[in-house]
C-alpha cells in the first residue's frame, strides 16, 4: 500500500527517472556495441524462423547508426523508425507523463481506432513491402 | 472540492474552475467535466461530488411531477451527441443505473514497442485490439471494451515474454560458447548478415 501511494505521489518523477534510464541504457548499448557486426547484438527471430524481414528488423542497427548521426544509416537499416521513434515519444508522453491529461482532445484522437489502425497498416504495408523489394 | 475542467457550448475546452462554483459558468447536468483522477471526460451529474449541484430542491420536483409534459422532459433528456454512449449502452445489456467501469489502458505504447523490438508478429496483433478498446469504450459498451484491452495486454504480454526467453537462451548459449572457446569469429560471420 505504502508502495502504491508512493508512486501515485512521484508518478511522474518515477516514470521520468524509468524512462532516462532505459533510454540511457539504449543509447550506451547502440553507441558501445557494433550492431552491424557485433556477435553479441541478438538476431531477429522472426527472421530466423521464416526467412522474412519482420517490421523491427534492423532496428538495432539503425539505432546505432541514429546515435553516431548516421541518418542515412537509419534509413537504410529500419526506414519505420522515422515514424516510430515519434510516434512511440508521443504515446508514451500521453501515457505516462501527464499527456492525456494536458491534451485530452489529442489523446481521444490518438487512441480512436481510426488513428490506431492507420498506424497498423502503416507497419503492415511496410512489412510486405520490405520482403519484396528488400530494404 | 476539487478544480474541475469542463467543456462549453461552443465545445471549448474552459477550466479549472472550483467545483462549487462550475454552476456559476454555465456548467449543467449534462456538461462534460473532468477533473485530476477522473479516467474520462464524464457529465457533470454523474461525478458523485457535483452531483448536490444539480440536485433540484424538493419544492421543484413535487411541482414537476404535476405536469406530465416536463416529467417526461426529465426521462428523457436531450443529450446531445456527447451522451450517446449512455444512450446506446442500454442496447447492449449495460446497466446505466451502475456506476461507470474504470476505462481500461489500451496498451497502444507498449504494443507498438513490441512490434519494433521484439520481432515476432504479436505486437501486431496487440495493435488491432488496441484500436478497439477507445472507441468501443466511447459506444458505451464497456464490458467489450474490457475484454479488448485484456487481450492487447495478453498478446503485447505473449510477445514481450517470448522475446525476453529468446534473448536469455541467445545470451547462454553466447556464454557458454565464449566459456568453451568456441571460434566467435565463425559466429561473428554469420552474424554479420542479420
Amino acid at each position: 500500500m505504502i508502495f502504491v501511494r508512493f508512486y501515485q505521489k512521484y508518478r511522474y518523477a518515477i516514470n521520468a527517472a524509468i524512462a532516462l534510464l532505459a533510454v540511457a541504457a539504449l543509447i550506451f548499448y547502440s553507441f558501445n556495441v557494433d550492431t552491424t557486426q557485433s556477435e553479441l547484438a541478438p538476431k531477429c527471430l522472426f527472421l530466423k524462423l521464416t526467412g522474412f524481414k519482420c517490421p523491427g528488423c534492423g532496428t538495432q542497427r539503425a539505432l546505432h547508426a541514429l546515435v553516431h548521426f548516421d541518418i542515412d544509416g537509419v534509413a537504410h537499416y529500419n526506414m519505420l523508425l522515422f515514424f516510430a521513434l515519434p510516434y512511440l515519444a508521443l504515446l508514451f508522453y500521453l501515457q505516462f507523463f501527464g499527456g492525456k491529461k494536458r491534451f485530452p482532445k489529442l489523446t481521444k484522437k490518438i487512441h480512436s481506432a481510426k488513428a490506431i489502425m492507420a498506424v497498423f497498416y502503416i507497419i503492415i504495408t511496410y512489412w510486405i513491402a520490405r520482403n519484396i523489394f528488400g530494404f | 472540492m476539487k478544480a474541475y475542467f469542463y467543456i462549453d457550448s461552443n465545445n471549448v475546452q474552459k477550466g479549472p474552475v472550483a467545483g462549487e462554483r462550475l454552476t456559476e459558468f454555465g456548467v449543467t447536468a449534462e456538461t462534460p467535466v473532468w477533473c485530476d483522477g477522473m479516467s474520462d471526460w464524464m457529465p457533470a451529474e454523474t461525478v458523485d461530488e457535483l452531483k448536490p449541484l444539480f440536485q433540484q430542491p424538493p419544492w421543484q420536483q413535487f411541482g414537476q411531477q404535476q405536469y406530465a409534459g416536463s416529467q417526461s422532459y426529465q426521462q428523457q433528456p436531450n443529450y446531445g451527441s456527447y451522451q450517446q454512449p449512455y444512450n446506446q449502452s442500454r442496447q447492449y445489456g449495460y446497466n446505466p443505473q451502475q456506476p461507470v467501469p474504470e476505462k481500461p489502458d489500451n496498451w497502444l505504447a507498449w504494443s507498438i514497442l513490441c512490434t519494433i523490438l521484439c520481432c515476432l508478429p504479436f505486437g501486431v496483433v496487440g495493435i488491432v485490439y488496441a484500436a478497439q478498446v477507445d472507441s468501443l469504450w466511447n459506444q458505451g459498451r464497456f464490458t467489450e471494451a474490457i475484454k479488448a484491452a485484456k487481450k492487447a495486454k495478453t498478446f503485447t504480454l505473449i510477445g514481450v515474454i517470448s522475446a525476453a526467453i529468446f534473448l536469455l537462451i541467445y545470451f547462454l548459449i553466447w556464454f557458454f560458447a565464449a566459456a568453451l572457446g568456441i571460434g566467435a569469429a565463425t559466429m561473428a560471420a554469420e552474424s554479420y548478415y542479420y
